[in-house]
């Protein structure tokens, strides 16, 4: 049976995805993700896709449960990183829901719905790293407290500073969690649960963090 | 992720698929808005209200359909652009008129009974057998379109409609399955 891998879903064109090619070439070359569910399963997803594009409502049970972990497993493997994997394949699958009424049943299902995943994917390696060298960056300096170069001193010294301001803005708890992140030695690697509910606290805490940083200086 | 979230995520996905569909429906009015706006503007001044009045329904049945989905949403655009031939004839009739009322009559008859002739087709086009679904849905939209444009004219060109989707049907029906397009 053959096997579905990153390096083949970056030939899938998806509608509404402009990703560069270097990202393309990233995501393929990190490693291969081979998402291989057995024969039945893919028949079934094909089938209740198809059904459910048609608007047969009541093949939405049966597509999600089968859809659903797929779709996970594939964003885990390629993000390495449980909380990024969730948000990546939680998105990934609500676009996938989304386009089901344009699905073509002549595709592959699953294969249309993890090159979905994989663009959502891409996308978030995108957004992240975009973050990192923006107002991450004065996040890194703080806790490090070793600017990345020596010409940069004078500017990340004013980064640290700024950071510093608006971290004392924030309540007790949101600012030891957003320690806590830039030294990634986040809290809460037990149950899913409490994974969960970290995540969202996080969350919560670098939204506060944003908007504090807009209230202070404008833009983030 | 626990149960409550899988719920919650599973009721999101479900609106995403609702709205998607929704937003797929919507541009069936792409086709269907210019084809009543042509029969708004070149029906007669004392049929426009009835007309836009059979548009909003053609519309708003077009985008219903299309949302339902179930095999009723594929006849939709067919039946529209099918409905545009009898449509036009009706409109343009009163010009047909002045070459002779039985002239008019048999090119009204003849322009709906082909767009009947058609969508018939069209309904046998995949299925084995007649396709109901898409038969009825679009003779129906085609119907309406005819309607709009025979208003105070006559109704030739929706008697031509019906007849050629009636007898194209019945033979494909009575033949039991329905010849290829290529053939």
């Amino acid at each position: 049976m053959p096997s579905l891998v990153v390096a083949d879903l970056a030939q899938v064109p998806i509608a509404d995805c402009s990703v560069s090619a270097d990202a393309k070439a990233t995501a393929a070359h990190s490693s291969a993700l081979p998402i291989n569910p057995s024969q039945d399963a893919r028949a079934r997803i094909q089938a209740s896709m198809e059904r459910y594009a048609d608007g047969h409502r009541d093949a939405f049970d049966p597509l999600f449960q089968l859809l659903w972990p797929l779709v996970r497993e594939f964003t885990r493997r390629a993000l390495h990183n449980q909380a990024d994997a969730d948000d990546a394949a939680q998105n990934a699958l609500l676009k996938v829901f989304a386009r089901i009424s344009t699905y073509d049943p002549q595709r592959d299902a699953l294969g249309w719905a993890l090159g979905i995943a994989y663009y959502e994917v891409l996308t978030l390696r995108k957004k992240t790293q975009r973050l990192r060298e923006d107002g991450a960056q004065a996040l890194v300096t703080l806790a490090t407290g070793t600017p990345t170069a020596a010409e940069d001193a004078l500017l990340a010294r004013e980064l640290s500073e700024a950071m510093r301001v608006a971290l004392a803005e924030l309540p007790e708890g949101d600012r030891e969690l957003m320690t806590a992140l830039v030294c990634e030695a986040a809290p809460g690697s037990g149950t899913d649960a409490t994974d969960v509910a970290v995540r969202k606290r996080r969350q919560r805490a670098k939204e506060r963090l944003r908007e504090v940083w807009r209230r202070l200086y404008g833009s983030f | 992720m626990g149960p409550s979230e899988h719920d919650l995520l599973a009721r999101k996905a479900r609106r995403a698929y609702e709205l998607g569909r929704l937003r797929m429906a919507l541009r069936v009015a792409l086709i269907v808005v210019p084809a009543v706006a042509l029969g708004i503007v070149l029906s007669s001044s004392s049929a426009r209200a009835e007309c836009a009045c059979l548009g909003v329904v053609l519309l708003a049945t077009a985008i219903g359909l299309r949302w339902y989905g179930r095999g009723y949403d594929r006849a939709v655009v067919p039946g529209v652009l099918a409905g545009v031939l009898p449509m036009s004839a009706g409109l343009v009739s009163p010009s047909l008129l002045a070459a002779g009322e039985e002239v008019a009559c048999v090119v009204l008859c003849t322009v709906g009974l082909v767009s009947g002739v058609l969508l018939a087709r069209y309904a046998t086009r995949d299925a084995q057998t007649l396709d109901g679904r898409r038969w009825f849905v679009g003779v129906g939209m085609a119907a309406v379109m005819a309607v709009m444009g025979c208003l105070g004219h006559g109704f030739e060109a929706l008697l031509g409609l019906v007849l050629g989707a009636v007898i194209v049907a019945a033979y494909f029906l009575a033949r039991g399955k329905p010849r290829s397009l290529s053939t």
